[in-house]
């Protein structure tokens, strides 16, 4: 398990916790974001992360990446 | 008889071209009540009935995470409306069910439209409409409302349904079950467990019970309250009690389950509807390639921002003129055609001048509006934040404050407005305290007038300074508030790119007029107001009303309210050396800067040859500070009132403190660092 | 259509679009620093705006890199054609909208009427930028 920021651009994690609090991790769920969700990571420089997610394309936070713990699959 | 419509639907679904399509020209514009959230209300004839159509806020779900979602949840149990149309993005059908699950949650009468079906077909994907209807048990309509596709079907599919609801409802009396044909596998044993006990209570009859069960297991706080309160708590407790616990063993925590089943009935639901076949390379793909790139997309803002600027200022420049034509003339033909001089110099000299003075800015507004709406229906403001939020960070800013500083630059109070896409209140806050520090198209005439007086080989560079100072406090401040006053670190950002498309006119246009009309109301009165009271000032003394000539002749002036309260605060105002007609101009920029450079004129008895006087009265050192103090003293009253507006008195007088004194620090500081450095 | 030849259009066609771009926008800034220190040099289709010179300096960046993506094998070059092209048009559009204000402006006798003054390096390299777009839709066309 290692954190969303770290993923390289073009890899599909499997997201298996959020330890962000309440409020963001709500956020995250209604855009699509929870545990057991598949991203595709489209784009990871030193900014936000952008993952494709159910057909959309979200941009979180780098700090915010770094709480969202992902596997490969 | 009339029946009400809500629509709601995700951020981006163009939600507010089927508004736009199915409402005419009669559409209300409002808050909701208690917060500052857009109400839009509009009305819909069809086959002679009439429909009321309510726009809900956009929201991605029904928790309580920001303002737009507790108005839309609480407008959906207190107001049961006949039919809620749910929009959705047959693009992002997985993410847009999320909201369509809570919706029937709720218990609302309710109708799918999916939107963008074209581009989803050239997307490759396909949608089986007929298979979602049944799974849901929902009417789907699909359409495209951008290419006015579909909305004669969705109007009638909006007939139809009601009227076969009220059909149904008179045959069964009693709440048919079949109206939840989603069912959460898992927790269907505990919903019904608590529901059972729900349903003893009268007082809780207006809500659905299995959504407050839901809402209890999903832990919502304001859910959790009405509970609390009601007379069946004793009974419920316990069981939900044992209900969590048993969850928390195996989801870890009661609210993940219940967003687990979510997303699992979702994930079927897409498998046999959706199909996929794989496209080829998007305009979306292409565009995210370049304008999301760290480094390149950071230097592509440029000429966005250039377009910008060159659309808001160079082309709305005719419409100005003949704006400031017309009104010139206007003034004249009521000197001339007026006998009694005291009501036509208050209306020529007030009123008109004062109308003319918010009316020349009406075109460079509009063009701004415009050139804004544009970007953003077309997807690129959504990457701004992305691009941006690491340097916002650093400054202590979300990455969401980037789009109101840069409709700063225009006027400051859209851009005030346009914080309410921020979502932390303190983040929002402090987005909106910095913003009158960046230099509003209000100001540009000040600079233009000192530059070109006093350093006219090098005006260019002395108005980009401006800018510049502004920039830099604004950035400053934000950094020093967040240290001292919110001592948190900016939110999260978490934001949805859109696909890009080619805007829609007519959706452009109509955000455009809104928000002009929004800015002609609010700061509209008060410019008037203020001009008004200007005039008043200057053609009143302590010896009475001393005539139209004052506006004419210097010495007259001087002996009126206007010269009184200047020369008050010339000692203050000493050091920089500034005289009596300067300070009194800036007592009439608190009304809106742009009346400076007007009042300086009065003052002087100047009219034409202003800049030759400017250039006697003022050294460059003291005209320096003068625009300096100029771009941060006191925002206007029109921004005032909406900072009053959206975040209360107690940050109004807290910005104009703030202000006030960082502009007489800085004006001193110019004045000090300027005598020491050329004597 | 070959892979290797489309390609080499790709670079080319970058190459002259965002080589066009870089020297104009130079030329732009450079005018516009020296009449900031009041030295006044005039040159047809350019106007000196240091502002403007920058953002066609950023479009021919963008083209460059294109150039660069296409000759190390990159497919994706091609997404630096169409975006540079798309800003590059978005240019060209703004600058043809300020000469048609122009015309309005001259029509009700606000101010003078010089084609020279009008017709500008953004609007000459803006409208030129359909043709790499074309080319680049097209080639987007062919990459299933």
């Amino acid at each position: 398990m290692y954190p969303l920021a770290f993923t390289k651009e073009g890899e599909e994690v499997i997201v298996k916790k959020i330890d962000a609090g309440a409020g963001a991790t709500q956020r995250l769920t209604s855009m699509g974001i929870n545990v057991g969700s598949k991203l595709k990571v489209v784009r990871n420089q030193n900014g936000p992360v952008i993952v494709s997610v159910r057909g959309s394309n979200i941009a979180i936070g780098r700090g915010l990446a770094m709480k969202i713990m992902c596997e490969k699959c | 008889m009339e029946y009400e419509i809500a629509l709601i639907g995700n951020p981006n679904v163009g939600k507010s071209t089927i508004f736009n399509a199915l409402t005419g020209e009669n559409v209300y514009i409002g808050n909701w009540a208690g917060v500052t959230v857009e109400k839009k209300v509009g009305e819909m004839e069809y086959k002679g009935k009439k429909f009321k159509i309510v726009d809900l806020p956009g929201v991605y779900s029904l928790t309580a995470n920001s303002i737009d979602e507790i108005v839309a949840r609480d407008y959906l149990i207190n107001e049961n409306p006949d039919l809620v149309v749910n929009i959705a993005d047959a693009t992002a059908l997985e993410r847009n069910l999320y909201l369509t699950l809570q919706l029937m949650e709720i218990g609302a009468d309710l109708l799918l439209a999916l939107n963008k079906m074209d581009l989803a077909d050239n997307l490759g994907i396909e949608v089986d409409v007929k298979k979602l209807e049944d799974i849901l048990g929902v009417k789907v309509v699909p359409l495209s409302a951008s290419k006015k596709i579909g909305i004669e079907d969705l109007k009638e599919a909006i007939l139809n349904t009601i009227e076969e609801k009220r059909k149904k409802r008179k045959n069964v009396n009693a709440k048919d079950k079949d109206k939840y044909p989603i069912k959460y596998p898992h927790l269907e044993t505990y919903i019904k467990r608590l529901s059972s006990i729900i349903e003893k209570d009268e007082a809780l009859k207006k809500y659905n019970p299995r959504y407050l069960a839901i809402k209890l297991i999903e832990n919502d706080e304001y859910i959790n309250e009405i509970i609390k309160n009601s007379k069946i708590w004793e009974d419920l407790e316990p069981v939900l009690k044992e209900i969590k616990k048993e969850l928390s063993k195996k989801y870890g925590e009661p609210e993940l389950a219940v967003v687990e089943e979510r997303y699992k009935i979702i994930d079927r639901i897409v498998k046999d509807v959706v199909k996929k076949t794989s496209g080829k390379l998007t305009t979306t793909e292409m565009l995210d390639d370049v304008l999301t790139d760290e480094k390149i997309g950071t230097l592509l803002i440029i000429p966005f921002l250039w377009m910008l600027f060159k659309f808001t200022f160079d082309a709305s420049k005719p419409f100005s003129e003949i704006i400031q034509y017309i009104f010139a003339s206007l003034s004249t033909v009521i000197k001339t055609s007026i006998s009694n001089k005291f009501l036509a110099s208050l209306l020529a000299d007030g009123v008109i001048s004062g109308v003319g003075a918010v009316l020349t800015f009406f075109p460079i507004l509009a063009f701004l509006f415009f050139a804004i709406s544009f970007l953003e229906d077309s997807g690129y403001m959504a990457r701004i934040p992305f691009i941006m939020d690491r340097v916002m960070n650093k400054f202590g800013l979300p990455g969401k404050a980037v789009i109101p500083m840069v409709m700063g630059f225009g006027c400051n109070v859209p851009a005030i407005m346009a914080t309410r896409t921020i979502e932390n209140r303190e983040d929002r806050i402090l987005t909106i305290l910095i913003n009158p520090l960046l230099s509003c198209s209000a100001r540009l005439p000040i600079y233009a007038l000192f530059a070109g007086a006093l350093f006219s080989k090098y005006q260019g560079v002395v108005i980009l300074s401006m800018y510049a100072l502004g920039v830099i406090l604004a950035l400053l401040t934000a950094l020093m508030f967040r240290r001292l006053i919110f001592k948190t670190s900016p939110a999260y950002l978490i934001v949805e790119l859109p696909q890009y498309h080619i805007p829609h006119l007519n959706v452009v246009l109509k955000n455009t007029w809104e928000r002009v009309y929004d800015f002609l109301k609010k700061a509209g009165t008060v410019i008037v107001f203020g001009v008004v009271l200007v005039w008043f000032l200057s053609v009143y003394g302590p010896s009475g009303y001393l005539g139209d000539e004052v506006f004419n002749n210097p010495n007259l002036i001087a002996h009126s309210y206007v010269a009184i309260i200047g020369k008050m605060l010339t000692p203050l105002f000493a050091p920089m050396g500034w005289d009596w007609r300067a300070c009194s101009a800036l007592v009439f920029g608190i009304i809106a800067k742009e009346v400076v450079v007007g009042s300086l004129a009065m003052l002087y008895g100047a009219g034409e040859n202003l800049s030759n006087v400017i250039a006697h009265a003022f050294s460059p050192v003291s005209a320096y500070a003068f625009m300096a103090f100029c771009l941060i003293y006191l925002p206007c009253i029109a921004t005032l009132a909406v900072i009053k507006n959206e975040i209360g008195w107690k940050w109004a007088l807290f910005a104009v403190a703030y202000e006030m004194i960082l502009a007489y620090v800085v004006a001193l500081l110019i004045s000090v660092i300027g005598h020491f450095l050329f004597g | 259509m070959d892979v290797r030849r489309v390609r080499k259009m790709i670079a080319s066609v970058s190459l002259i679009f965002g080589c066009s771009f870089i020297i104009s926008g130079f030329v732009e800034m450079a005018l516009g620093v020296g009449k900031i220190l009041g030295v006044n040099i005039s040159l047809p289709l350019f106007v000196g705006d240091v502002f403007g010179g920058l953002a066609l300096l950023a479009v021919g960046i963008t083209y460059m890199i294109g150039v660069k993506k296409a000759i190390y094998g990159d497919i994706r070059a091609v997404s630096y054609l169409f975006t540079a092209s798309i800003v590059g048009l978005g240019i060209g559009i703004v600058a043809f909208l300020v000469l048609i204000s122009h015309g309005i402006g001259f029509l009700l006798g606000f101010e003078e009427w010089s084609p020279l003054k009008n017709i500008t390096i953004y609007l000459i390299l803006g409208v030129l930028a359909v043709i790499p777009y074309k080319i680049s839709e097209a080639v987007r066309a062919e990459s299933t």
